[in-house]
């Protein structure tokens, strides 16, 4: 198996993840039943105890019925009276519909006890009536935020207020405040000298806001999916994205896809019936790295490659190679051959992942041409134009470069210049070496005359002072020397055994030489008794 | 006897709590394997309510040899193969053409740097069979020849398919990371 399936298995044998609870719903469906014969076997306990109970209960009914009584009915009443009033502070939201649709009986019977048992004994005077006036224009009302404003008929100051309610404006306009979402009883109080004048409501106060609403994240980066979490609500969410594919994954949790790259704005409401809370957020998806990678392949197996990459946009906070190589300024050199995972790490924890491959490269070609010098023509100049890869070479591949001439090292050099010595053909090579295992050469035969005479192949007898005589140099020491000039037809025109005497385009020292082509030939011995023999041709012009 | 086994003694005697009970305990794991054979989400959760069905009504086989998530993950994916196979999938004809196939070999690395969770996303994108092979050697680790027999198609068949959906999976991968 290899590491590829290995890390696969590793990473998906322990794969999990919940589905939505649609599916459990589903599931909870088809749960087997159990048959009555098995229910009872499974159960005969319970059974045992519930048939004791039933005929316990009997038996305390039977007793209890001779003597009915009357109090433990008032008993009741009252328990039932005082726990609603607790309550009334502060519901929760399960109970609060329950209570909603008995309201107005609970109302009028909690507004009665709580006055009666209160005030009403010690505080009616003599003479004084209690009279109940719609002073509140609703006697129970839900508000969705912290404030209600009400039309009082009556004045705001016999307002009786529980904790948390607080109370401001006028009697036109009386708004009452709360900042702890709850049912409030308020009740309202007029004393005059014969009259009091009673009136009481509920008030429930909603949050307006939902505050356990929470995004994976505010930031994300390229294709990643948003989460978002609504906790405590048993509402679904309706989404104002049109653009976005929305899912439940979860009891709280939501799945937003295909954001688009830039600034989304994520909106949605919840309606529970009575309020309307609506969710507003914007969330940034970071733009894709665009990047570049310039390699140069290693050459022979060597850690002579180079990787630079270069990002578009963004700063990457960080480059990696394999996991172990990393840096911010996305250059890697002395790398190795083969394959690399680069990791390109921008914005928050955002990566991007490229797979490369270093080449290795055996593929070397030498190659040079060469110039012959235009003054000294033993002397050449080579150019070395070696390609890697079909590409030329680059000095960081480390390449040594030879150059050898019949078979002799002359320089190591990459543009060397040479003088041959040796008549004839001359071979040059040019080896290009990274190891013994590792190199390539590239040879050339080049035909060289070699000569030490410097021979004009013109010249103008005319008397000018330029030209007017032909003579012959040699460079360095000659031991013997004869020099003898003939005309086209074969008729000697000079003869000299000393080179450094010249011709002055006479015959014999007198006659002038006609014009036209004239022939040359030079016999002798250099200085290390090698003869020399040199032809040529040369041109009489007397204009 | 530890608290698992307790729980499906109760699951045995059909206790609506002890399912609720191993519901919470298994639902990911079974989610998991439903998901890695599957396309989407939407027939991950279909075979997981066929798996978790299955399961409501085999539980009494159980003999408690061996372990229970073995057990169950052996009656995920049998049920996952006939899913599959109810969906009558084809798996010689599958078309792969739109799969650039490269020939290069994907660097481990590019792999165990992904979420398991992202791979399980490029494996929904496989064609079926090939899903199927890939998930029957590699994760499940059966042989070429138990799955050809599973299948009922040819030992060379099952070995090329398997070939065909690692490189499509590797195509896949450095597509999804470009």
């Amino acid at each position: 198996m290899s590491d590829f399936d290995k890390i696969l298995k590793n990473k998906l044998e322990n794969f999990r993840e919940f589905p939505s609870s649609e599916v459990f719903n589903n599931i909870r469906k088809n749960y087997p039943k159990r048959s009555f014969s098995e229910f009872v076997r499974y159960n005969k306990y319970y059974f045992i105890a519930a048939i004791t109970t039933v005929l316990l209960t009997a038996v305390i009914i039977a007793i209890s019925v001779k003597a009915p009584d009357k109090n433990s009915q008032i008993v009741l009443d009252n328990t039932i009276n005082n726990t609603e009033i607790v309550n009334s502070d502060n519901l929760n939201n399960s109970g609060e519909n329950n209570l909603n649709k008995k309201n107005n009986d609970v109302y009028n019977l909690n507004a009665d006890n709580e006055i009666l048992v209160s005030e009403n004994n010690s505080n009616l005077k003599d003479g004084q009536k209690e009279q109940f006036k719609n002073v509140f224009t609703s006697k129970d009302t839900l508000i969705c935020g912290t404030r209600y404003e009400t039309k009082l008929k009556g004045k705001s100051e016999n307002i009786i207020l529980p904790d948390d309610i607080t109370i401001s404006g006028l009697n036109d306009l009386t708004i009452l405040s709360s900042h702890k979402p709850g049912k409030y009883l308020i009740r309202y109080v007029e004393k005059s000298q014969n009259c009091i004048v009673r009136d009481s409501m509920y008030i429930t106060f909603k949050n307006s806001s939902l505050s356990d609403v929470s995004v994976s994240n505010s930031v994300l980066c390229p294709g990643e999916d948003l989460i978002i979490t609504i906790r405590n609500n048993e509402f679904a969410p309706k989404w104002n994205l049109s653009d976005y594919n929305v899912s439940k994954i979860s009891v709280n949790n939501y799945l937003i896809k295909d954001l688009k790259q830039g600034r989304n704005t994520v909106k949605f409401d919840i309606s529970d019936g009575d309020c309307l809370y609506n969710y507003e957020k914007d969330i940034e998806v970071l733009n894709t790295i665009r990047y570049k990678c310039i390699s140069t392949p290693s050459v022979c197996s060597k850690s002579n490659a180079t990787l630079t990459v270069v990002s578009g946009n963004g700063t990457p906070s960080e480059y990696s190679l394999n996991n172990s190589y990393s840096n911010n300024t996305g250059i890697f050199t002395n790398l190795d051959p083969g394959i690399y995972s680069l990791s390109i790490k921008y914005g928050d924890g955002c990566r991007i992942y490229d797979t490369l491959l270093i080449r290795d490269s055996f593929n070397i070609s030498p190659y040079f041409i060469a110039d012959r010098d235009l003054v000294n023509k033993n002397k050449y100049s080579f150019q070395n134009l070696t390609k890697v890869d079909d590409k030329g070479y680059e000095r960081n591949n480390s390449i040594k470069f030879i150059w050898k001439v019949n078979g002799e090292e002359i320089i190591e050099a990459d543009n060397p210049e040479y003088e041959f010595t040796k008549n004839g053909n001359n071979t040059v090579e040019l080896i290009a070496i990274l190891d013994e295992s590792c190199q390539s050469i590239y040879s050339e035969t080049i035909n060289v005359a070699i000569s030490n005479f410097r021979i004009p192949n013109i010249f103008t007898p005319n008397g000018d002072g330029i030209g007017d005589e032909f003579r012959v140099f040699y460079d360095g020491k000659i031991k013997s020397y004869s020099l003898t000039i003939m005309s086209r037809m074969g008729e000697i025109a000079f003869e000299s055994n000393n080179i450094a005497e010249s011709w002055d385009g006479k015959i014999n020292g007198n006659d002038e030489a006609a014009e036209g082509l004239y022939y040359y030939i030079i016999r002798g011995e250099d200085e290390f008794g090698k003869v020399i023999e040199q032809k040529g041709a040369l041109q009489l012009v007397r204009h | 006897m530890t608290d698992n086994e307790k729980l499906i003694k109760q699951c045995q005697k059909k206790s609506s709590k002890a399912f609720n009970e191993l519901y919470k305990n298994y639902a990911s794991l079974v989610y998991g394997i439903c998901l890695r054979y599957t396309k989407d989400k939407a027939e991950a959760e279909d075979l997981m309510q066929e798996c978790f069905i299955k399961l409501l009504s085999k539980i009494g086989e159980y003999e408690f040899k061996g372990s229970f998530e073995g057990w169950l993950r052996r009656l995920t994916v049998n049920n996952a193969i006939n899913y599959i196979r109810s969906k009558k999938v084809n798996i010689l004809s599958e078309d792969v053409s739109e799969y650039e196939m490269s020939n290069h070999e994907m660097d481990s690395n590019v792999i165990s740097k992904m979420s398991a969770g992202e791979i399980v996303n490029v494996i929904n994108q496989l064609p079926d069979g090939y899903r199927m092979v890939f998930n029957l050697h590699v994760i499940e680790g059966y042989k070429h020849t138990e799955i050809a027999e599973l299948l009922g198609i040819s030992d060379i068949t099952c070995r090329t398919q398997y070939k065909k959906a690692r490189e499509a999976l590797m195509a896949l991968i450095k597509k999804n990371n470009e």
